[in-house]
């Protein structure tokens, strides 16, 4: 957990966020060279169905659920502070003040997020 | 009235399906309170993940995706596809991951719920959201057009012509409007959950039976390789996707589709930011699965029956070739799918465009309302609206259709705005995104219209106007620096987090 928290949540955005854009580029730009062929034939499928279909979208799919994983205790304890009836930007900043494990455990301690 | 031979299981699903679809949504009318506009809008903030994913879903798969995409895949191959599936993994997905939470953050600090109200709020100017939300209203108002239209042609065929085109769209259109009237969100998004199921079901069923009836997946990719192997290969035949044509159609539509208003809204109604986190995830999983099933769907086509070049013809393929090679109820299985595709986008775009007219229009106008008169107001909207889509798609002015074309990437003049709003940019002046919005518009509609192909250099109309949008943008956000937005306001903007 402390090896996870040295990295802010700001910088955990834009490495997904780079990432997704890397996967993008290698979904459009090369493909036209690298990926639209037939050969060699994955399971049944031409290759370029294969890389498009299924290879490709799988790794946009893993970084985005690794995104969503990255980002998961702190938009918890936000939405559970906004429940609370603080605004945003206090629950924001309240989140941002606090020790992120504590936080969490006094948030389990009142019943959750009530997600 | 006698029902035509074959056609008794058909019917009886479309009944079945519209019983369970009309309970739904009346139930959620009784079941949750709508007594102020945030719970008739955005379901009073409070969807929980499963309904709020299934709502995301069912209300981008449309008419398009049952009865257009399949056709264009059957003519186009691959290149569709790639074109199809990566403007969504790629550009709106990206402009989800960006700023679907900052949107949610935004709606919750300022009480916003429509495009409309953010910009207007942050520009400091009611007439932003004058321009900009009615432009974005009239985007989607081609969309409900085509949606009916497809309703009335599925019922058609799922009843054998017992209820014809125009008598079974205004059947269920009208069903339709009686829940999205009077149960707001909570109707649309619970029925959206039963009509998304029903929707990747069909659609997914429909392509693995079409596959089938070729011997297979692999057969019928193995068949259409030895027989139409450009189908397999980009662009595709007849250079139907050159590549820089296919990127510039990509990006605009992708990410103008996620400016609409009702899948703005959506951005809103989640009770958690985990769950709107969770929003692009959707989109990544569902469509390489909905719309794999459609190149599947189309290609199993070409290896069954190869060579039909009517657009109509090959835009039902899917649901002609089961009702040649399968028992008719299959058919009706598929086309109550489709006609679930189609409710599920309509009602959520009648809903959405009606609270926009309500917040960004009367609200303002009228600002002296009560909880319960906005309620109302926005229930006419809707209403009105409804009414004007049947209106149009009944009579089908060929004008609507044209612009229809660019509806998707029409949205994407509203990229600039949004982006500067949420990000909080102070130099972004109000002037700057009118000018950029208008302009833009004209030059895509100039490319799409007055050049052939809608394109110009290999560059699609689309993308032109976004380029035209962001330079005027820049330029006229430059020289009207005065009517900066208001410097407290940027900074409660600027400290939302990602």
């Amino acid at each position: 957990m402390s090896d996870r928290r040295s990295i802010r949540p700001g910088q955990r955005f834009l490495i997904h966020f780079t990432i997704h854009v890397i996967l993008v580029l290698a979904y459009f730009l090369p493909g036209g060279f690298i990926w639209n062929r037939m050969e060699p034939l994955v399971g049944a499928l031409p290759f370029g169905v294969f890389m498009w279909w299924i290879l490709l979208p799988i790794l946009i799919i893993v970084n985005m659920a690794l995104y969503v994983r990255a980002h998961w205790a702190e938009d918890k304890l936000v939405t559970s502070e906004v429940r609370a009836g603080v605004t945003v930007h206090e629950a924001e900043q309240a989140v941002a003040d606090e020790d992120l494990d504590s936080a969490q455990r006094r948030t389990e301690g009142e019943g959750g997020a009530g997600s | 009235m006698t029902i035509p031979e074959g056609y008794g299981g058909s019917i009886l699903i479309l009944i079945v399906y519209f019983g369970a679809v009309m309970f739904i949504g009346l139930w959620a009318w009784r079941r949750f309170p709508q007594s102020d506009p945030e719970s008739y809008i955005l379901g009073g903030r409070g969807i929980g993940w499963v309904v709020a994913a299934f709502t995301l879903m069912a209300t981008q798969y449309s008419a398009l995706t049952v009865l257009g995409f399949p056709g264009t895949m059957y003519r186009t191959g691959l290149g569709g596809y790639v074109a199809i599936t990566g403007m969504y993994i790629g550009f709106a997905a990206m402009y989800w991951m960006f700023f679907a939470a900052r949107t949610w953050k935004v709606g919750r600090a300022f009480g916003h719920m429509t495009p409309g109200e953010t910009f207007s709020h942050f520009y400091g100017s009611p007439v932003v959201g004058y321009v900009i939300g009615g432009m974005l209203i009239l985007t989607v108002v081609p969309y409900i057009q085509v949606q009916i239209l497809g309703i009335g042609f599925l019922f058609e065929v799922a009843t054998g012509g017992l209820i014809g085109f125009t008598a079974g769209a205004v059947l269920v259109y009208v069903l339709m409007m009686i829940y999205v009237f009077l149960g707001g969100l909570r109707a649309v998004a619970l029925t959206d959950t039963l009509q998304g199921v029903l929707l990747v079901g069909g659609l997914v069923g429909g392509a693995f039976i079409v596959a089938w009836a070729a011997g297979g997946i692999g057969t019928s990719f193995a068949e259409v390789r030895a027989t139409s192997s450009e189908l397999l290969l980009i662009p595709g035949p007849g250079e139907a996707w050159p590549w820089l044509f296919l990127v510039s159609w990509a990006i605009p539509v992708g990410i103008g589709w996620t400016m609409h208003p009702h899948m703005w809204i959506r951005m809103h109604i989640p009770k958690s930011v985990n769950f709107i986190r969770m929003w692009p995830m959707w989109v990544v999983i569902s469509f390489p699965v909905v719309m794999g099933a459609a190149l599947l769907a189309g290609i199993a086509g070409q290896a069954i029956r190869p060579g039909v070049t009517d657009r109509l013809e090959t835009d039902t393929m899917m649901i002609s070739l089961i009702l040649d090679n399968f028992p008719v109820v299959l058919a009706g299985l598929v086309a109550a799918a489709g006609i679930a595709a189609m409710m599920s986008s309509v009602s959520s775009q009648v809903h959405g465009v009606g609270a926009s007219v309500s917040r960004d229009f009367l609200h303002r106008l009228f600002p002296e309302q009560d909880p319960r008169q906005g309620v109302l107001y926005t229930r006419i909207s809707v209403l009105v609206v409804g009414a004007i889509g049947l209106w149009l798609s009944l009579t089908t002015p060929e004008f609507l259709t044209t612009i229809g074309a660019f509806a998707a990437a029409w949205g994407a003049q509203a990229v600039p705005a949004a982006v500067a709003a949420l990000a909080g940019w102070r130099w972004a002046t109000k002037w700057g995104v009118m000018a950029g919005a208008v302009g833009g518009t004209v030059m895509m509609l100039w490319v799409g219209i007055a050049l052939e192909g809608q394109q110009l250099l290999g560059i699609y109309a689309g993308l032109w106007g976004l380029a035209v949008n962001v330079a005027l943008f820049l330029i006229v956000s430059a020289i009207t620096q005065p009517a900066r937005p208001a410097e407290e306001l940027v900074r409660e903007y600027q400290t939302l987090g990602w």
